[in-house]
């Protein structure tokens, strides 16, 4: 950081003081509805964002992949470690056949991938970050990437309704998260819908646009299968629609999930990777 | 005086006058032959230049012109190719013009020898046609070229049922391990699990054999100079590598390094291989698919016209044909500015040449106004003057321009066998195109017969001024004069 | 008494000197035109490649031998940058930070080079970040230094990347790269400021540039930077400048290099271009020497008679070579004048006014090629409009020679009969 920004944050965050004061005032007497403010709705989108990550995650997941060429299921095991500064991941395909005992393994920004075939190791390459995941309609990029919906978005409330959802009634929230300045984000904005139901918080849909005026999403994610996981209430089935590859589709199942268990250290190193 | 034939009286009287001062004829002729001559030496080592550069293009890589999917992106993807890339590479062959076709293929690899890992172009060709279209294997600096013949690669299957059940089986066993390690997190893990892992993966390689066997051997590729010097591999040295396949799964495989090639570009140098299509269809499963297919006319000039033949043949309809001028307009437009250029500098040239044509034809004619006047005083009429000096000045200039002609093809044709060697500067490349380090003349119908077709006209032009004052003479005055 | 003799025998003989002059005069008119036109031309081409993120003369830190690496920087470049433009000769002095970086937009992504630049400086410079490149958008400007807090930092990418990213100017894009001294990858998000159109194909599709703080930031090259490229008054200063300025920052730990070692490519079609006009030179002295030799024969052959009565009267054959060489230096002074005189004044509208390559050009590739100047001024180098004038006279007289050693061997009685 430029040692000259300082000052500047600074006069900032004095400027914003007041303003944060009578918000968070706001909320403690006003009525909840109109309390809704950018505060409460940050959290929303925050608690939507983390819904399928603990501090640590551990799951076993199917994913399948439709496209015009062919279609395939991996059964997929899969462990994130949230705890340190930056987040840590390892994936290892159990099936079918072809890729059992392939696995990428996230450390920080770097991504390395396991063939059992000549049992090799190769750091990817940054020009390779663009490509498909195993053939799915994720890249590479979308597994190393860190993005906070929480913050690195500013949420804008567009639509706030009450429908029941299940046999028990929810409030939705349909909001637009700008990408503030200093997110690595490459996406002009979000539409995240959503809604609260008691305690929980799940998202429906998240759709992914390239520019201020696009009318359609270049990507769209879609959260179903609401059940109780791992002590959670939470989506178990995401899919993931590509609007230039139309009738295709990625779509991950968890089928066991569990949250703040305390996964070895050991897995995150190429020795996990491997095994 | 007879009337029949009065051109060729004309024609006698002129020669005769010519004969008459050998000296000053040889001299003004001498002059045009050279300007003549040199310019179309200069237009020949010109139009060699870019010949050489465009050739060095065409030649290198992109053929002189290419079928490639419609809409095809830079950098080309696998799921962009065309199939039945045999039979339309035959059909290429079978059109009037074409003289080779070569189909290809590239992908993005990431190639890793024993100490070092780079980023890796594998162009997969058929030897023969590619050596055809490219002349790769005169690039050979070291070891051989490839083999025509791909390597075995026993044929994939699908999985019977009882093969498929069996590795559904051994997916849920896999799971069901994941679920219960998953499970025992926090908890002492539970032992015994390690071995039952082994049996999977013996199990799994066997499947795999069928589904996804490997080749007998590594297959055999060609490397770029400096790529094999950054691998520190030499022919018969092995390099992995890894790339996604045209269904988006990561595939690695093993090559057996059979050459190095000098590409001639040097960026391409470190980044090319060249592997057999089959080869390399068959390791990105790809089927009988291509991604461009490079064809080589026999007449480069007439590639426009090959390209329309192609696209208004059945086999190539939904394809799209261009020609290397459409491929590389850079190059295009730098040639062409050169061109201009070059066109600019020998339009001063014969400005000056046809000062110094004028001058000569003027000092002939005023030396000859007693002469002229004394013609003119027999009876003579202006005009036949006018045409005396003009046919004379014709006859001059057109052969010594015909000398020059002579001696400006002889110079681009020994220029054109030997070339000028560019001391200091070994070889180097413009936009892509590299310049040789010889550099040679092409004779071409335009640079040769341009500046005959300018120099004629232009000593005709120089030699009316002095005919029209001739002419005017006053016969008396001019007999006068001393 | 000679030379007056020459000056008489010329004047006499008006019409057939004024020839001879004129065309002595025009064609070192046209000479010196075209030799001006020549280098007008080469400094234009190198000019425009080194405006390509390059300069006249490099300045970069010991070790840096890839371009886009980040293991040597240049440590304090500002104040070297400051102590550059102290050197006589150094003009503008641009400081840049360069590396390769994967740019995102969307879900697409393209292996760029990304090169930070001073938006005060890179204007006045480069071929690239100026307003004259962008076909969309703007170039980066020095008001950028001063946006808000809340605007992303600009980008400016070439035509042919925002046709591969489908990006245009306004939308978001990512740069993400691997910082000064290794570790994970970094990465930042942009907003396409403009796009620019060089005609250079790898940089309209591989070059990209954003603002040198920005880039330092994302690097993590504080003061660092990768290159200080020097631009002289005039690009055919370099060869002069170079040692001067490596001179000044002697026991900097920098390496000093001039264009022609960075873009040898570009270098070697510049000499192999020039060798073909000095070749085309010569075919113009060929010519020229004809005609010189030719007008001075026939002057001599004419009065063949005048030199018999001259012999005669006991004139010696050196006196006779004398009158002769006498009469064609005056001829070469006179018209030499005269032609330098047109010259210069032709060559001044074309240093000024310029020539317009266009209407040369096929008209489709005009929106293609910025590789080769479109519009070229002349530029006449001082010596070489003295030797040329020099080797002008000297095929003068080198053309009245064998007249002149003819008129002396003459036989009096022979030549006095002579019609």
């Amino acid at each position: 950081m430029h040692a000259d920004d300082c000052p500047q944050d600074w006069v900032k965050m004095k400027r914003f003081a007041p303003a944060t004061a009578l918000l968070a005032l706001s909320v403690v007497l006003g009525p909840a509805r109109a309390a809704r403010g950018a505060e409460s709705l940050s959290e929303l989108v925050g608690r939507a964002d983390r819904v399928l990550r603990g501090k640590t995650t551990a799951a076993v997941l199917d994913m399948h992949v439709h496209t015009k060429s062919f279609d395939r299921t991996y059964g997929i095991v899969f462990f994130g470690d949230d705890r340190g500064g930056t987040s840590r991941a390892l994936v290892k395909i159990l099936g079918p056949a072809r890729f059992r005992g392939h696995g990428t393994l996230k450390t920080g920004g770097k991504l390395f991938l396991y063939d059992p075939s000549t049992d090799r190791v190769t750091v990817l390459s940054s020009s390779m970050l663009g490509d498909d995941w195993m053939g799915s309609h994720f890249t590479n990029d979308d597994l190393v990437k860190e993005t906070d919906l929480a913050k690195d978005y500013r949420p804008k409330l567009l639509k706030e309704w009450t429908a029941p959802e299940g046999e028990k009634p929810a409030t939705h929230y349909r909001i637009r998260l700008d990408p503030t300045p200093e997110a690595k984000v490459s996406w002009d904005h979000l539409i995240l819908t959503l809604y609260q139901q008691g305690d929980a918080v799940i998202p429906t849909e998240e759709e992914y646009f390239r520019r201020a005026a696009d009318e359609r999403a270049e990507r769209t994610l879609t959260f179903t299968d609401v059940k109780d996981v791992g002590g959670r209430t939470a989506p178990t089935r995401l899919t993931m629609h590509v609007a230039s590859k139309a009738g295709e589709f990625t779509e991950i199942h968890y089928t066991e999930i569990r949250f703040d268990v305390d996964v070895p250290a050991a897995k995150f190193t190429e020795q996990g990777l491997r095994k | 005086m007879t009337v029949a034939s009065p051109l060729r009286l004309l024609l006698s009287v002129s020669f005769r006058n010519l004969g008459r001062n050998r000296r000053r004829t040889l001299i003004a002729g001498t002059g045009i032959a050279l300007g003549v001559g040199m310019c179309i030496a200069s237009f020949g080592v010109m139009d060699g230049m870019s010949a050489d550069m465009i050739r060095s293009i065409t030649d290198a890589e992109l053929g002189h012109v290419q079928v490639r999917p419609h809409d095809f992106s830079a950098p080309p993807k696998l799921t962009e190719t065309f199939d039945g890339a045999s039979a339309l590479a035959s059909a290429a062959e079978a059109t009037p013009g074409v003289e080779a076709a070569s189909p290809r293929v590239r992908a993005w690899t990431l190639a890793a020898s024993e100490t070092e890992s780079v980023g890796m172009e594998l162009v997969g060709v058929i030897p023969d046609r590619e050596a055809r279209v490219t002349h790769l294997d005169r690039r050979l600096t070291a070891g051989r070229y490839l083999p025509d013949a791909p390597v075995r690669w026993p044929e994939a299957r699908p999985l019977s049922a009882a093969e498929l059940a069996l590795d559904a089986e051994l997916t849920r066993k896999e799971t069901a391990r994941a679920e219960a390690e998953i499970l025992g997190l926090g908890s002492a893990a539970g032992p015994g699990a390690a071995e039952s892992g082994e049996r999977t993966a013996e199990e799994t390689q066997e499947l795999l054999r069928k589904v996804a066997p490997a080749p007998d051997e590594p297959p055999p590729v060609l490397l770029g100079r400096k790529l094999a010097k950054k691998l520190h591999v030499v022919p018969g040295g092995r390099v992995e590598a890894s790339a996604t396949d045209r269904s988006g799964n990561p595939v690695s495989l093993a090559f057996r390094v059979a050459g190095v090639v000098d590409t001639s570009d040097p960026t391409l140098d470190g980044v090319r291989a060249y592997g057999n299509l089959r080869d390399v269809e068959r390791w990105l499963g790809l089927g009988e698919r291509a991604q461009e297919l490079s064809i080589r006319v026999q007449d480069p000039g007439r590639a426009r016209a090959v390209a329309a033949r192609l696209s208004a043949a059945p086999v190539f309809h939904g394809l799209d044909v261009k020609t290397w001028r459409e491929l590389r307009p850079d190059v295009v437009a730098m040639l062409e500015t050169n061109g201009a250029l070059t066109a600019i500098m020998v339009v001063i040239i014969f400005a000056i040449a046809a000062i110094g044509v004028a001058d000569t034809v003027l000092m002939t004619v005023f030396e000859r106004r007693r002469e002229l006047g004394v013609l003119t005083a027999l009876g003579m009429r202006p005009l036949s003057i006018v045409l005396m000096v003009a046919t004379e000045t014709l006859l001059l200039g057109t052969i010594a321009a015909v000398g020059g002609l002579l001696l400006g093809v002889g110079v681009d044709l020994l220029l054109g066998r030997h070339g000028i060697p560019l001391s200091g500067l070994a070889g180097f490349t413009l936009a892509g195109a590299a310049v040789p380090p010889v550099l040679h003349a092409s004779l071409t119908a335009r640079g040769a017969l341009l500046p005959l077709a300018l120099m004629v006209p232009t000593a005709l032009l120089a030699a009316l001024w002095p005919a029209v004052v001739a002419a005017r003479t006053q016969p008396a005055l001019a007999m006068k004069e001393r | 008494m000679i030379f007056r003799l020459a000056l008489r025998n010329s004047w006499r003989n008006g019409r057939r000197t004024a020839l001879a002059g004129l065309a002595i005069a025009t064609s070192f008119a046209l000479l010196l035109v075209f030799l001006g036109f020549g280098d007008g031309i080469h400094e234009k081409m190198a000019d425009i490649g080194v405006r390509m993120g390059l300069g006249d003369v490099l300045v970069e830190a010991e070790g840096h031998d890839d371009s886009s690496s980040l293991d040597h920087l240049v440590a304090g470049a500002d104040a070297l940058r400051a102590e550059l433009l102290a050197v006589p000769g150094v003009e503008e002095v641009a400081v840049r930070l360069r590396t390769d970086a994967l740019i995102t937009a969307g879900a697409t992504s393209v292996g760029v080079s990304v090169s930070g630049v001073d938006p005060e400086v890179e204007p006045r410079i480069s071929a690239i970040d100026t307003p004259r490149s962008m076909i969309a958008g703007a170039a980066l400007s020095p008001e950028i230094g001063l946006r808000p807090k809340s605007q992303l930092p600009p980008i400016v990418i070439g035509r042919d990347l925002a046709r591969a990213l489908g990006a245009g100017v306004g939308d978001r894009v990512t740069l993400t790269l691997r910082p000064a001294g290794g570790g994970d990858t970094e990465s930042g998000a942009y907003e396409v400021h403009g796009i620019f159109a060089t005609g250079v194909r790898d940089v309209d599709a591989f070059w990209t540039e954003i603002p040198l703080a920005d880039a330092r930031r994302i690097v993590g090259a504080d003061g660092r930077a990768s290159v200080l490229s020097v631009f002289l008054g005039s690009i055919s200063d370099t060869a002069e400048a170079a040692p001067r300025i490596a001179r000044a920052l002697e026991g900097r730990g920098v390496v000093v290099r001039t264009w022609m070692q960075a873009a040898p490519d570009l270098y070697s079609f510049i000499v192999v271009d020039e060798g073909g006009l000095y070749a085309m030179m010569a075919i113009v002295f060929v010519v020229v020497a004809a005609g010189i030799l030719n007008t001075l024969l026939m002057s001599i052959l004419e009065r063949t008679q005048e030199f018999g009565v001259l012999l005669a009267l006991g004139a010696t054959p050196s006196r006779v070579v004398g009158i002769v060489l006498g009469e064609a230096l005056v001829l070469g002074l006179v018209s030499g004048a005269t032609g330098l005189a047109v010259g210069l004044a032709v060559n001044h509208h074309f240093a000024t006014v310029g020539v317009d390559l266009g209407a040369f050009l096929d008209s489709s590739y005009e929106t293609s090629g910025v590789l080769m100047p479109k519009h070229v001024l002349s530029h006449l180098y001082p010596e070489k409009v003295w030797w040329s004038s020099v080797v002008i006279l000297g095929l003068v007289m080198a053309g009245a020679l064998y007249p002149a050693l003819r008129a002396a061997r003459l036989e009096p009685m022979e030549a006095i009969r002579h019609e």
